[in-house]
């Protein structure tokens, strides 16, 4: 389950990512959702985002883009990890441990904010 | 589309980037395939020469080695002649050509012994090198009656006796072979003489036609002077396109023809000597004074050798109208014996001589056949007629190659000498034997490009100087701009021509995407400047009205030509070398079409088609895209661009933008184009498509394939299917304007990607690429 990096694109870019939420401190209670301001289209199974604050592209795999659609605010990671290790028939522990991977680097690159806290990630404070 | 198509996985949908190499996979097949191949041959071979060693003669199994020899001789000749032609058949063209050159060897020495009962020239060599081989093979190589001057094909005869043993049937191979490489010269010298020729038509017609696959594959004269009088056209062709060795290969061929018939070289000369002079008004042509007097003079003295030699093959003593007539008539006389005489045409009166033309180029008809030989000459007279026939579309553009090429010149003079000389042939069996000698040299004019290709009239007019035609609604006045032609205008805003009245010329109208614009241009170097952008921008001409206009204007800055370069009154550029005007130009020009079309997809990206859908090559500069986008031009693809695709997101087609290919030097001899650049007044890193291929441009076309290219030099090409989210990403990666649209632009690049099969390329060799992904073409 991998996030592939951001692709810078030409033209103008916020340099000033939206920090606010320390993504270590992430755990199996987090509830994220998806940052108003993307956009994403999936194809073929993956997911590619547009970040217009920073003009970035990103590229979900298969699993990534499984996870993405999921982070609507209304699920804790932990409840994730549970429905999905029951689709794939794999093991709850090791499933959470992966998308608390891939989550930790989605508020890194500032994608996925907290539900709660959703306000402030977006402004940014 | 024959385009690569993306491995599919059982849920379907994704490309597998973890596939096997289609270029490995495409590599191993050929070697394998090929393996098996060689070794039946190998065994065929083997078989077949022990068979002859059982049941033949010496002559016969070591004409047999020999045949192998020279068959294996020319396989290099012919992958290297592919290569440099960027024409991956040719290879098995020369080959097969070859091939039936041995097998009409065969035929004309079963001919020679079985119909005729070895009365035939070949006899008389075999007698004189049976005679004297041994004491060749002492080195004695100028024993009485073999010396070289006595006889240039008997003392070959008896080198290959001394060397190989007595087989006159490998002497005849030999002879043949030498006929197989003067026609390969007549190719080259076609090629090199006339870039805008047909050359696979004439490819066809030299390497193919009956008569020269039969007549001079034979242990003669004839085999020898195809060799020489290719050579001969080959050096000449060299010379009149200012290439190096020219002149060596002249002089050598010149030599050939001396040694066996001077005559021939007698209705040489002339025409090379006049096609020589004429070099110098080509235009564009680069004004070398010194090769000028060198090429004359050493026509002149060729000329003073050739008169002095033809005097002594003919025993006269001085060449002048009388003799030449005396000796034209002593022709007609000695040659109207046996079954195929005929009462020739008077060449020497204008009524005559049309007849002449028929009677040397086509007959004899069927019905004045008397033997069966004269009756398969016959019929390819007919052949030659249909084609003639055929060919009236491009007969009919002979005064345009003539303007643009001193060869065809030259092969219209020779054509027409020696018609006037063979005309007094009174013997079809003999005037059939001889036309050979000239049959190259008409072919050219069948090999015309026809006008249907809608292209090659601009470049030809751009080649041959004359004044552009105006387009045929450039009547019609420009929206914002005054018309102007020839018009005296002030050059107020250029500072070092001020208080100057500059005539600025207009060049023609031309269209980049959204962006219509004009060009005028004025000063000291007018004419190369206008046949330099006519010459750069063939691919954007267009009828519409211009709304902007480039005013470029020549001056001289410190003993150089120097030009100022104005879009609508606004500096792009200032003291630009001549030769790099396009460069600056298409490059304000590649800003001006992207900002025309801003509700289109514009990528960086070369473009082109296959069979009427649109492959993109997206990368950035440096990733090989124009050098892929040239070579895939040189196999057959059409143009859309090199540097910026428009792709209009409803309909998903490709808008040609049809600029000249942006290519350096080294980029396009690496694809065989190595004489480039073929004029001085022209931008070297500037390349119209139809140069490359002169029917190259295309018709818009829907994507289908996208292929992400990166030049690695000395890297294998490798071919990998892509994921389409990931194509997607490289795609907006390679926009222009997908920033300025963001998210609304995702799903129509979704529906790009989806249409496509999409695939990364790292390479080495754009050509080897090329044929990868677009092969048949």
């Amino acid at each position: 389950m991998t996030a592939s990096g951001g692709n810078d694109l030409p033209g103008p870019a916020n340099a000033d990512r939206p920090v606010g939420l320390r993504s270590q401190l992430i755990g199996p209670e987090f509830v994220g959702v998806r940052h108003p301001d993307l956009a994403s289209v999936e194809v073929d199974g993956e997911t590619v985002l547009f970040d217009s604050r920073q003009s970035r592209l990103h590229r979900l795999n298969h699993t990534a883009s499984t996870l993405w659609v999921c982070l609507d605010g209304s699920a804790s990671l932990d409840e994730i990890a549970r429905d999905i290790a029951e689709v794939y028939a794999a093991d709850p522990t090791r499933v959470l441990g992966d998308l608390l991977q891939v989550v930790r680097r989605l508020v890194d690159e500032g994608l996925l904010a907290e539900a709660d806290a959703n306000e402030n990630a977006v402004r940014g404070t | 589309m024959t385009a690569p198509i993306p491995v599919r996985s059982k849920q379907g949908g994704q490309c597998h980037p973890g596939s096997t190499n289609p270029s490995d996979q495409e590599e191993a097949l050929s070697r394998e395939a090929a393996l098996p191949i060689l070794v039946a041959a190998g065994v065929v071979f083997a078989v077949g020469f022990v068979w002859v060693m059982l049941v033949g003669s010496y002559d016969e199994y070591a004409a047999v080695l020999i045949g192998a020899g020279l068959t294996l001789l020319t396989v290099p000749i012919a992958r290297h002649a592919s290569r440099v032609e960027q024409w991956p058949a040719l290879s098995g063209v020369l080959m097969v050509a070859m091939l039936l050159r041995m097998g009409g060897s065969i035929a004309r020495y079963v001919v020679a012994y079985g119909t005729y009962g070895g009365v035939a020239d070949a006899s008389t060599y075999t007698h004189v090198a049976s005679s004297h081989y041994h004491a060749f093979r002492n080195f004695h190589l100028f024993t009485p009656g073999t010396g070289v001057f006595n006889g240039l094909v008997p003392w070959l005869d008896t080198v290959i006796y001394a060397a190989f043993g007595p087989t006159e049937v490998g002497a005849f191979l030999i002879f043949s072979w030498f006929s197989f490489v003067g026609s390969y010269l007549f190719y080259r010298a076609f090629r090199i003489g006339f870039p805008s020729g047909d050359s696979r038509r004439y490819a066809v017609l030299v390497f193919f036609l009956p008569s020269l696959l039969y007549w001079p594959s034979s242990l003669g004269k004839e085999a020898w002077m195809m060799l020489a009088i290719g050579l001969s056209c080959y050096g000449l062709a060299r010379s009149v396109t200012r290439r190096p060795g020219g002149f060596v290969s002249l002089l050598a061929g010149i030599g050939g023809m001396l040694l066996v018939r001077p005559h021939l070289a007698l209705i040489f000369l002339p025409a090379a000597f006049f096609a020589f002079l004429l070099r110098g008004i080509q235009p564009g042509a680069r004004r070398r004074p010194i090769g000028r007097i060198v090429g004359i003079v050493v026509l002149v003295v060729s000329s003073l050798i050739v008169v002095s030699k033809a005097q002594s093959y003919f025993g006269i003593k001085t060449l002048d109208v009388q003799t030449v007539t005396q000796q034209l008539k002593t022709t007609r006389y000695q040659t109207a014996e046996g079954n195929s005489a005929f009462n020739p045409p008077n060449a020497q009166s204008p009524l005559g001589f049309p007849e002449a033309v028929v009677t040397v180029l086509f007959r004899p008809f069927p019905f004045e056949a008397h033997s069966v030989t004269v009756l398969v000459a016959s019929l390819e007279g007919i052949v030659l007629i249909g084609l003639t026939v055929a060919a009236r579309r491009r007969l009919a553009r002979l005064p345009r190659a003539l303007r643009e090429s001193p060869y065809v010149i030259f092969a219209v003079l020779y054509t027409l000498l020696f018609i006037f000389a063979f005309s007094n042939f009174s013997n079809f069996g003999i005037l059939a034997r001889e036309r050979v000698q000239m049959l190259p040299l008409f072919l050219v004019l069948l090999a015309i490009t026809p006008a249907a290709e809608p292209l090659r009239p601009r470049i030809a007019r751009v080649l041959s100087g004359r004044p552009s035609q105006p387009p045929a609604r450039a009547s019609a006045e420009p929206k914002k701009l005054p018309r102007y032609r020839d018009a005296v205008v002030n050059n107020s805003n250029s500072r070092r021509v001020h208080r100057t009245q500059t005539r600025y010329l207009s060049v023609g109208l031309y269209r980049a995407l959204g962006f219509h614009f004009d060009v005028v241009v004025g000063g000291s170097q007018t004419d190369e400047l206008k046949r330099s952008i006519e010459w750069a921008f063939d691919g954007l001409v267009t009828n519409d009205p211009p709304t902007h206009r480039y005013r470029l204007t020549s001056f001289e800055h410190d003993g150089l030509i120097r030009v100022r370069i104005e879009q609508d009154g606004r500096k792009i550029g200032d003291a630009v070398p001549l030769d790099r005007v396009a460069t600056i130009l298409t490059s304000d020009l590649n800003e001006k079409a992207i900002a025309s079309r801003p509700d289109k997809l514009n990528l960086h990206a070369g473009a082109v088609t296959l069979r009427g859908r649109a492959m993109l090559l997206p990368g950035p500069s440096g990733s090989g895209k124009s050098t892929l986008t040239a070579a895939l031009l040189s196999i057959g693809c059409g143009y859309l661009t090199d540097e910026a695709v428009s792709v209009d997101l409803e309909t998903l087609e490709v808008e040609p933008y049809q600029k000249p290919l942006s290519l350096a030097p080294r980029s396009l001899a690496a694809l065989g184009h190595g004489e480039w650049p073929p004029f001085d007044w022209i931008d070297p890193e500037m390349v119209p498509a139809t140069y490359i291929r002169p029917s190259a441009l295309s018709g818009a076309a829907p994507v289908r394939v996208i292929v992400f290219p990166k030049f690695e030099p000395g890297s294998p090409t490798l071919l990998s299917p892509m994921h389409r989210a990931e194509a997607l990403v490289e795609l907006a990666t390679n926009s222009f304007n997908f920033v300025d649209h963001g998210g609304r632009w995702l799903e129509p690049l979704k529906r790009i990607v989806i249409a496509s099969s999409c695939w990364r390329l790292a390479t080495g060799d754009p050509g080897r690429a090329a044929s990868l992904l677009a092969p048949g073409s």
